[in-house]
């Protein structure tokens, strides 16, 4: 229990947590604006993994449709990622058309979009495996170029090992977290964006185009995303098609841990679920899969509505 | 002079039952244009058709000459028509100032990367925005607490924000639902007064429902009364206070045959 351990702990914690709190706030942002959540997320983030493998290596793995092809050209990993969260974005625009707009524009019951963006997951998931194969794909070490692998610091006699990809997962997630949190809450555009969260019909009636902001929204959170799966890509690889479905799911627990609709809930719950994972004993390793499910069941038996979220109030 | 703002043949059915009938008015610009009718005769429903939240079955409505057929509430919003709600419905959670904040956003055309990365052109836009979001909470009264979260504010306070915060759409007309509801006789008094100083500050068209018939006697130029969805009477307030259809509306059939032209009408729903 020395110093240098628990700055390793709190380091690795951090880093992995940052980028589950920027894939939860896709998760969030859909949630805040619409009231529902979309299943389709976790399968943008594994889309957003796949893109900026393809687009930092250059080619494809051995066996999808695409096996053995090759790109005419690499980019630099800082430019993959960033494009890679592009695509991602506009495949979260897709979502929106395929599975909530066609729901939305016929009155149909919210949750039904719960179910179609479910069905847009499969789809999206089942074509990543047709395309790239089941194989799995991990960045080459020299992805981060000339970087050093890691920065060792001696802490008394302990030594806490920084590793650079951990350094770029928490400054890269610390960068979108601030530029969204400002984003919201000082533009005029953020501003009409809570508005239209907190009542469309209103937001419209003050000439607020409702639709533009829905679709903006699901190209926010398809970027957060694709960035987050490529971000832990990196970190751990690529273990298949399905890699982003235990994310999903550890990203919901991290939206409810955090109150639903709560964006610095978000952002906390992923902090918290990262910190715990990172200081669970070495011997209960193997039950590093059940922490965000278990501190999800403690802290809901405290505050069912969250760490940070809001009583629901009902008004007469 | 064309009018402001024209509805011809407007109906809507929710299934099988007509909410509105073939409503015909027109509203003249600088007016205040009452439109009264017992609950359940389809004002707010007219609302809703004008404002875009709901589509009228049949007919039209002209805002400025503008078919606003096929239009979305936004568009018809940034045509210059605004509303408020019986209901009061503010951002709750956004400061005072904010709420009146929102509104500018559709107006000022701005790019994104404008806003995003802050060009001296939409800088100066945005403090024009704010001056004026400072002017309207001034003018409602709501300085002091300018930066409290709109659902703190008393009742009636919430109203008159959600009044200027329509005025910040910089309205041609501007649509008021029930904007006195749960007034006493001398807030009912200063809202009359508020609503011709804004006419006349912004040179609005005002359209207000209403129940409080003296209130809508005292203020409007014209009226309209919808019954069942129909309109059964139009014209200046003393005429349509002493129109038949209108007596029985308001006070029954078997009554209002041999009603006295002077029985104010407002007597039957003052209570209510």
């Amino acid at each position: 229990m020395s110093l240098a351990w628990f700055l390793q702990n709190l380091v690795n914690g951090l880093s992995i947590g940052s980028v589950y709190a920027v894939f939860a706030l896709g998760y969030t942002l859909v949630f805040s604006v619409l009231g529902i959540l979309n299943f389709a997320h976790g399968a943008v983030f594994t889309l957003g993994a796949y893109l900026t493998y393809v687009l930092a290596v250059g080619e494809f793995g051995l066996n999808g449709l695409l096996a053995g092809m090759t790109l005419p050209f690499k980019l630099p990993f800082a430019l993959a990622l960033l494009a890679g969260a592009l695509l991602s974005g506009l495949a979260g625009v897709a979502v929106e058309h395929l599975a909530f707009r066609p729901l939305r524009k016929r009155g149909a019951d919210a949750l039904l979009a719960l179910v179609s963006s479910l069905g847009v997951a499969l789809i999206l998931v089942n074509l990543i495996q047709y395309l790239f194969g089941a194989e799995i794909y991990s960045f080459p070490s020299d992805v981060l170029g000339t970087l050093p692998p890691a920065v060792i610091l001696h802490v008394g006699e302990g030594l806490v090992a920084m590793r650079t990809i951990q350094v770029v997962l928490f400054g890269v997630s610390l960068l979108l977290l601030i530029g969204l949190a400002w984003f919201i809450q000082f533009t005029k555009q953020g501003k009409a964006l809570r508005a239209v969260a907190e009542n469309p019909d209103t937001a419209s009636l003050l000439g607020i185009s409702v639709d533009a902001f829905i679709l903006g929204t699901f190209f926010i959170s398809g970027l957060l995303g694709g960035l987050s799966g490529t971000l832990i890509g990196v970190s751990f690889g690529l273990s298949g098609p399905y890699f982003g479905v235990a994310y999903g799911l550890k990203a919901l627990a991290v939206i409810v841990l955090g109150g639903l609709g709560s964006i610095p809930g978000a952002v906390l719950g992923g902090l918290v679920i990262g910190l715990a994972e990172a200081f669970l004993p070495p011997d209960m390793s193997s039950f590093k899969e059940a922490v965000p499910y278990a501190l999800l069941f403690i802290v809901l038996l405290v505050r069912p509505q969250g760490l940070l979220g809001k009583n629901a109030e009902e008004k007469v | 002079m064309s009018p402001v703002l024209s509805v011809e043949g407007l109906s809507k059915a929710f299934g099988g039952l007509m909410a509105l009938t073939d409503v015909d008015f027109e509203v003249q610009e600088g007016e205040i244009f009452g439109l009264i009718g017992p609950n359940g005769a389809g004002k707010t429903t007219l609302f809703n058709m004008l404002t875009g939240l709901s589509k009228p079955t049949t007919g039209t409505i002209h805002l400025l000459g503008q078919d606003l057929s096929g239009k979305s509430p936004a568009a018809i919003a940034r045509l210059g028509m605004a509303r408020t709600f019986q209901n009061i419905r503010l951002f709750g959670a956004m400061s005072v100032l904010d709420n009146v904040r929102v509104p500018r956003h559709a107006l000022d055309k701005a790019s994104l990367w404008g806003g995003v990365f802050g060009t001296s052109r939409s800088r100066r836009r945005e403090r024009e925005a704010l001056d004026l979001a400072h002017e309207l909470v001034e003018m409602v009264g709501l300085g002091a607490r300018m930066h409290a979260p709109a659902a703190s504010l008393p009742y009636g306070d919430r109203r008159r924000l959600e009044i200027a915060r329509a005025l910040a759409l910089s309205p041609k007309v501007l649509l008021l639902d029930e904007p006195a509801a749960g007034m006493n006789q001398a807030e009912k008094q200063d809202l009359s007064n508020f609503i011709r100083v804004i006419r006349d500050r912004f040179g609005l068209t005002v359209l207000l429902i209403e129940h409080n018939v003296p209130m809508v006697m005292g203020l409007c130029r014209s009226v309209a009364v919808l019954n069942f969805g129909q309109l059964i009477a139009k014209g200046a307030p003393e005429d349509v206070q002493a129109d038949p259809a209108v007596i029985e509306a308001y006070l029954g059939v078997a009554d209002a045959r041999g009603a006295d032209d002077e029985v104010a009408i407002g007597g039957g729903v003052n209570n209510a």
